[in-house]
């Protein structure tokens, strides 16, 4: 029986190929390779996904196979017909309209998509630029389609390592675990200050892999996840059952130290339970051993999140590449509008090196941004930069300031008289259980609290009376 | 619970009407904007707000550029993308892009309510950490005595 379906599937001469539930292709008719120019053994296996045949860095055999990536409403279960692309021995660029029959077993789990091409290509002036040929198809699936698939390429343009600028050996570092992260499966935490760039290289981390193309990426926001939401989140990525989908998919766990208790616990039941091959990237601001050792994180998610640890200094950390990152926040804002500068001035170059930059990356491309929108001339000069930083450059030039004295004698002294209170508090004003809690003799606390202000001389003499009775 | 700002996009007012009966008019005040130039500029207003966007088969490409900016010019907002089943196989896409909740149909919005309390919450711990001067070695050493919790 198989053997004669093949057989028909062969003769057939309208090209029909057949994926798997994780877009590879697993079949593909002779009639399919010969449109495609492409032999089928070097088809089966690779994964269709979302790309842009104007990426000049995929290989020609990724691009090909992109083209034949089902439209999104196939995943929910939708027949749909929409245009699939080839390209010709010769380059041209032709396409093709097909059927795309989603394959569900008996309790409707997706198994599958068997696509069916019709057997001549479309006219060449249908196939104009993507809106003309919208248009001329009227085809609100094949238009949405063509979005996503640009979509998902802009995506990844924009977590790419190259957004990683620096020459400090910080970031030189930085870029090499980037790059060892990506190779391998291990779970990876980024650890930096606010503002450091954290999700950006949790996402680099995804992007930066071989087969990030295949693969999605689900960041979560850990501070605002209750147990419900991760539940739903989880099984919603994993698929039903809580199966795993794609071993190239990534969860982002972003600020994974303000994760509540509760969904702590779920978490680490989840990864003990679940052998996935999911990745797991997550960002901090602290290392999680140093926060499991102040009990203010699960110890066992906290080795489970760190098996990487990439650490991000703070930009007052690597001074020196703080023109190359300005001159790259510029250049973004010159590539979003009409007005273009070429760069910063030495001036006011030395006065973003002489500012301590609390905010981090964060603030200097928010600067950045408020000195391209001021900027009268063709750069950047001091007279553009917020005041505070000018004042820090001024700042830095003054001789440093003699540290201001602390008076000793009285900060211990409110140090004392604030435990006391506390401990008084605590013991319920009990002075003898508030004594035990500062491991201080009755009479020791009495004479504190009178030297404190905390009781008048007599009333703690008629008690000292009658602990010496007692 | 303090108040906090829910910025919502969309065309018609239907998912703000919807969005209002499940959330306490005390805890949230909503915010209705219909163009994305107008929900940007209130953005930039309240950088920590949280946003409720609609997306439309039109929209998908001012959303997702409008998700990739705010990753990078106001990181601390935080965005809750709504849209008509129809389009739920761009859930993915969005949730890439920096949406932190998608949701395909009204009776969904109740995953928000819990969003909304946990983003105030977050927010009051970040305003209080943010008004002690961290630079006094003096308040440092305060802030770390024991029993803090009996003040």
């Amino acid at each position: 029986m198989a053997a004669e379906l093949a057989k028909l599937l062969s003769a057939t001469t309208a090209p029909i190929y057949l994926l798997d539930d994780q877009r590879k292709i697993v079949y593909c008719n002779p009639a399919c390779a010969a449109w495609l120019a492409t032999p089928a053994e070097e088809l089966v296996g690779k994964a269709c996904a979302y790309s842009s045949s104007s990426d000049a860095s995929l290989e020609p055999l990724t691009v090909q196979v992109a083209g034949l990536c089902p439209p999104p409403e196939v995943f929910s279960g939708k027949r749909t017909v929409a245009l699939i692309y080839g390209t010709h021995g010769d380059g041209r660029l032709v396409r093709r309209r097909a059927e795309f029959i989603p394959l569900a077993d008996d309790a409707d789990a997706w198994s599958g998509v068997l696509v069916v091409a019709e057997l001549n290509d479309l006219p060449a002036d249908v196939a104009g630029s993507p809106t003309e040929l919208s248009a001329a198809l009227s085809d609100e699936s094949l238009l949405l389609h063509q979005r996503l698939q640009q979509f998902h390429h802009e995506l990844r343009r924009h977590g790419q390592m190259d957004r990683l600028v620096g020459d400090s050996a910080a970031m030189v570092r930085v870029r090499a675990q980037v790059q060892l992260a990506a190779a391998g499966t291990a779970t990876v935490l980024v650890v930096g200050p606010v503002g450091s760039g954290r999700q950006h290289v949790a996402r680099a981390v995804h992007y930066a892999r071989q087969d990030a193309i295949a693969g999605s990426l689900m960041p979560l926001s850990c501070a605002l996840l209750g147990t419900e939401l991760l539940q739903s989140t989880l099984s919603a990525f994993l698929g039903r059952d809580g199966e795993d989908r794609r071993s190239a998919d990534t969860l982002l766990l972003g600020d994974v130290h303000e994760m509540p208790a509760e969904v702590q616990i779920e978490l680490a039941g989840y990864l003990k339970n679940v052998s996935s091959p999911l990745r797991i990237v997550a960002t901090s601001i602290a290392p999680l051993d140093g926060l499991a050792a102040q009990n203010r994180f699960r110890v066992d998610l906290a080795c489970a999140l760190s098996t990487v640890v990439i650490y991000l200094p703070p930009l007052s950390q690597r001074r020196e590449d703080i023109p190359l990152l300005a001159q790259a926040f510029l250049e973004e804002q010159n590539a979003h509008g009409a007005k273009q500068l070429r760069g910063f001035s030495p001036e006011a170059l030395d006065q973003l090196a002489a500012y301590p930059w609390p905010g981090n990356i964060d603030e200097l491309a928010a600067m950045v941004r408020q000195a391209h929108d001021k900027a009268e001339g063709h750069q950047v000069v001091p007279s553009d930069l917020p005041q505070r930083i000018v004042l820090a450059a001024a700042a830095a030039r003054l001789p440093l300031r003699e540290p201001k004295p602390i008076e000793l004698e009285m900060f211990l002294g409110q140090v004392e008289r604030e435990l006391i209170e506390r401990a008084l508090r605590l013991a319920k004003g009990n002075k003898a259980k508030a004594s035990r809690l500062l491991s201080l003799t009755r009479p020791r606390l009495y004479r504190r609290m009178v030297q404190l202000g905390l009781e008048d001389e007599a009333d703690a003499a008629s008690d000292e009376g009658s602990v010496a009775e007692e | 619970m303090s108040q906090i700002e829910l910025i919502v996009m969309e065309r018609s007012g239907d998912w703000a009407a919807a969005l209002q009966l499940w959330l306490k008019p005390s805890d949230v005040r909503l915010f209705e904007t219909r163009m994305i130039d107008e929900c940007w500029h209130r953005l930039l207003e309240q950088p920590t707000a949280l946003a409720a966007l609609e997306l439309t088969a039109d929209s998908v490409r001012p959303m997702l550029a409008m998700l990739l900016r705010l990753q990078d010019e106001l990181p601390e907002v935080r965005v809750i993308v709504m849209a008509e089943r129809p389009l739920a196989a761009y859930g993915d896409l969005v949730r890439e892009a920096g949406a932190i909740h998608f949701v395909v149909s009204p009776r969904s919005l109740g995953d928000v309510v819990g969003l909304v309390r946990r983003r105030i919450m977050q927010l009051k711990a970040s305003a209080a950490s943010q008004t002690s001067d961290l630079d006094d070695p003096r308040v440092q050493v305060l802030a770390n005595l024991p029993w803090s919790d009996v003040i």
